[in-house]
């Protein structure tokens, strides 16, 4: 059943998450008296601003105007569906605890109804050293003839929830071996022109990887000049990282083995898989099994590979790395589920004189997802800025914790989001199998995080690199495509 | 009763209307207050090309026909009651947009007025039309007229 148009029975809407602060009380309160004098004013002390006085009116301490929350839950509505609620809309808001100083309230909601009535049933919700309860509690429509203006109890369903943000710890996949693996084994090298396999093994001995480099062929004897084993199993030790340079029908049976001998990590280029429907989601759905069975933390399928320019580590085919010599170590870190879109944002970035720190292609993602890296570069010393391309969301709790990470560290995001329109969206679910999500809902998280959303290649490079410490040291012009 | 403190208003009484001009700083200063960044209460740069009152603000209405009706308590001027209260309930159904410009008018009754778990509550119903008739919001509230309950006095 759908809802609104545009909506459907079950989507979650993501208000905003802020914190009640003394400040935002003061502004509440003052505004009130603004708008109702048309003159500006200043509120006095009340149970809102004048703790003592709240205390002796019975209240633990000062507290939150409720009309602050019902105002954070009007603003989602507003976003959600604009003119039909501000015309035919309906809220109901009932207090239920007061909001102290110093919690924070998440406001969300989830369409529950899509006939006439189109019931949004939404929450103000706090959070205090992990416990949750509801602080307020609203039911909305947002257009006309509501058969049943009351406010109904929220589902089991939606009760149980935890809200959009702030869920106790998700099990984010540690990368670091992905971003910065002791030794690596390239599955399928040779040095057929055109090989993958053989490309990788050229980019990581011209970049000066440090660490060992085995081509695993069962032809060739060589590749550039490394000797090949045949099999993974024949390496004298594990390697921290195996790329597979391999077609999707083979990635079963290389991961197992690799998981067998004792690798943990390992980057798929292969297409074919979930972006290419029928046979490939099955595909990938097995692997996807198989990997989570065998403890293999994958990136990829359908990806670039992985470009760390400070160690350097260039486990990638990419042509891009093609005319460079050397890769510029730097404070940005990127991840993007497009191959093409991360080579051209590192090779920019490179050009204009900035550096690189990772640079994640993430592809399909049936792993290991965008929010993994983002929480990683969140928590990575050597990361100052994150940016990414994103088509879809795989896990909207997860993804918002890692914002929240990275806001926590300090670290500007700069993301693209595609998958605004229709025709993105199915561009986006033929290039990785993205869902791509409700673009509103999309803009309201990324609003609320704070993250800095740009819609080109060249945006998102220019705020990179404005928000370079090189930039602000070196006072540089700020680089501009035209 | 009119004229006397809020915690004096009775079911069945009928407030004196309240009507004034909606400005753009009344709702762009209340946007303001609330972080409510939406365009259409900031300017008339919004699809529907006018500047609208955030529908929220039947509640400054409330504070406004209180005001006029209860002589001994104003909230606005800064005269306080006996108690502080505390909103329980907001329940605001929107007929359609107010815009920048218009003059409102706001009409209400107390619907009931009951003690319960030993605190007493009073239900509002307000109404906001324009000057010229057509129904802009309906507002119910229910408000806590004293959050102390007897015995901790």
């Amino acid at each position: 059943m759908s809802g609104k148009p545009g909506f459907n029975v079950g989507d979650e809407l993501a208000g905003p998450v802020r914190a009640i602060t003394a400040q935002r009380i003061e502004w509440y309160d003052s505004a009130m008296l603004s708008a109702a004098t048309n003159e500006l004013r200043q509120v006095g002390s009340n149970i809102h601003t004048d703790e003592e006085f709240a205390r002796s009116e019975g209240f633990a301490t000062a507290n939150a105007d409720g009309m602050i929350m019902t105002n954070w839950c009007s603003e989602m509505l507003v976003r959600a569906f604009g003119m039909d609620y501000l015309e035919r809309g309906e809220l109901r808001t009932k207090y239920i605890k007061p909001a102290n100083l110093g919690v924070l309230l998440h406001v969300r909601g989830r369409i529950r109804r899509g006939d006439a009535g189109s019931r949004t049933a939404t929450r103000c919700t706090r959070s205090t050293s992990g416990a949750k309860t509801s602080t307020a509690r609203s039911s909305s429509t947002a257009t006309p003839k509501s058969t049943s203006p009351g406010i109904r109890r929220p589902s089991a369903r939606l009760r149980n929830a935890h809200p959009m943000v702030a869920q106790p710890s998700p099990p984010f996949v540690d990368v670091r071996r992905i971003l910065e693996p002791r030794s690596i084994a390239v599955i399928g090298a040779s040095d057929q022109p055109g090989n993958l396999g053989g490309e990788t093994v050229r980019r990581l001995l011209k970049f000066k990887y440090p660490g060992r480099v085995s081509p695993i062929s069962r032809t060739a004897a060589t590749v550039a000049g490394l000797p090949c084993f045949a099999s993974i199993s024949e390496l004298p030790e594990a390697p921290d990282l195996a790329i597979l340079a391999i077609p999707a029908d083979g990635l079963m049976a290389a991961i197992r083995e690799c998981a067998d001998f004792g690798v943990r990590h390992g980057i798929a280029y292969a297409g074919g898989l979930a972006e290419a429907g029928g046979e490939g989601v099955e595909l990938q759905r097995a692997l996807v099994a198989l990997c989570r069975e065998k403890d293999f933390v994958l990136c990829g399928p359908n990806c670039v590979g992985v470009i760390n320019a400070t160690t350097p580590v260039a486990a990638t085919f990419s042509t891009a790395l093609q005319e460079m010599d050397a890769l510029r170590p730097g404070p940005i870190s990127m991840v993007c589920q497009s191959g093409g879109i991360a080579t051209t944002a590192f090779s920019m970035v490179q050009q204009a004189g900035f550096g690189i720190r990772y640079l994640v292609s993430s592809g399909n993602e049936a792993v290991v997802d965008f929010a993994d890296y983002l929480y990683a570069f969140a928590q990575d010393a050597g990361t100052r800025i994150i940016g990414g391309y994103l088509e879809g969301i795989a896990d909207g709790p997860k993804f918002v914790r890692a914002l929240e990470e990275a806001r926590a560290r300090g670290k500007p995001v700069v993301l693209i989001k595609a998958g605004t329109t229709g025709a993105t969206a199915r561009a986006a679910l033929a290039h990785t199998g993205a869902l791509v999500g409700e673009d509103r809902v999309v803009d309201a998280i990324l609003q609320e995080m704070g993250v800095m959303r740009v819609h080109s290649v060249e945006e998102l490079v220019d705020r990179h690199c404005c928000c370079s410490p090189a930039m602000r040291a070196r006072s540089l012009p700020v680089p501009a495509w035209v | 009763m009119l004229g006397g403190y809020i915690s004096d208003l009775e079911k069945g009484d009928v407030f004196k209307p309240v009507e004034y001009v909606i400005t753009p700083f009344m709702c762009s200063e209340y946007a303001h207050g609330t972080e409510e960044t939406s365009e259409y209460f900031h300017s008339a740069r919004n699809p529907a090309g006018r500047q609208i009152r955030p529908p929220t603000m039947i509640h400054v209405d409330k504070m406004r026909i209180l005001e006029v009706n209860c002589d001994k308590e104003k909230r606005i001027a800064g005269m306080k009651g006996p108690d502080a209260r505390v909103h329980y309930e907001y329940h605001a159904k929107h007929h359609s947009a107010a815009y920048v410009g218009e003059k409102v008018v706001v009409t209400g009754h107390i619907v009931d007025k009951y003690v319960k778990r030993g605190r007493p509550y009073l239900w509002y119903y307000l109404e906001v039309r324009t000057s010229d008739g057509r129904l802009v919001t309906t507002y119910n509230d229910l408000t806590v007229l004293r959050y102390k309950v007897e015995g901790d006095r």
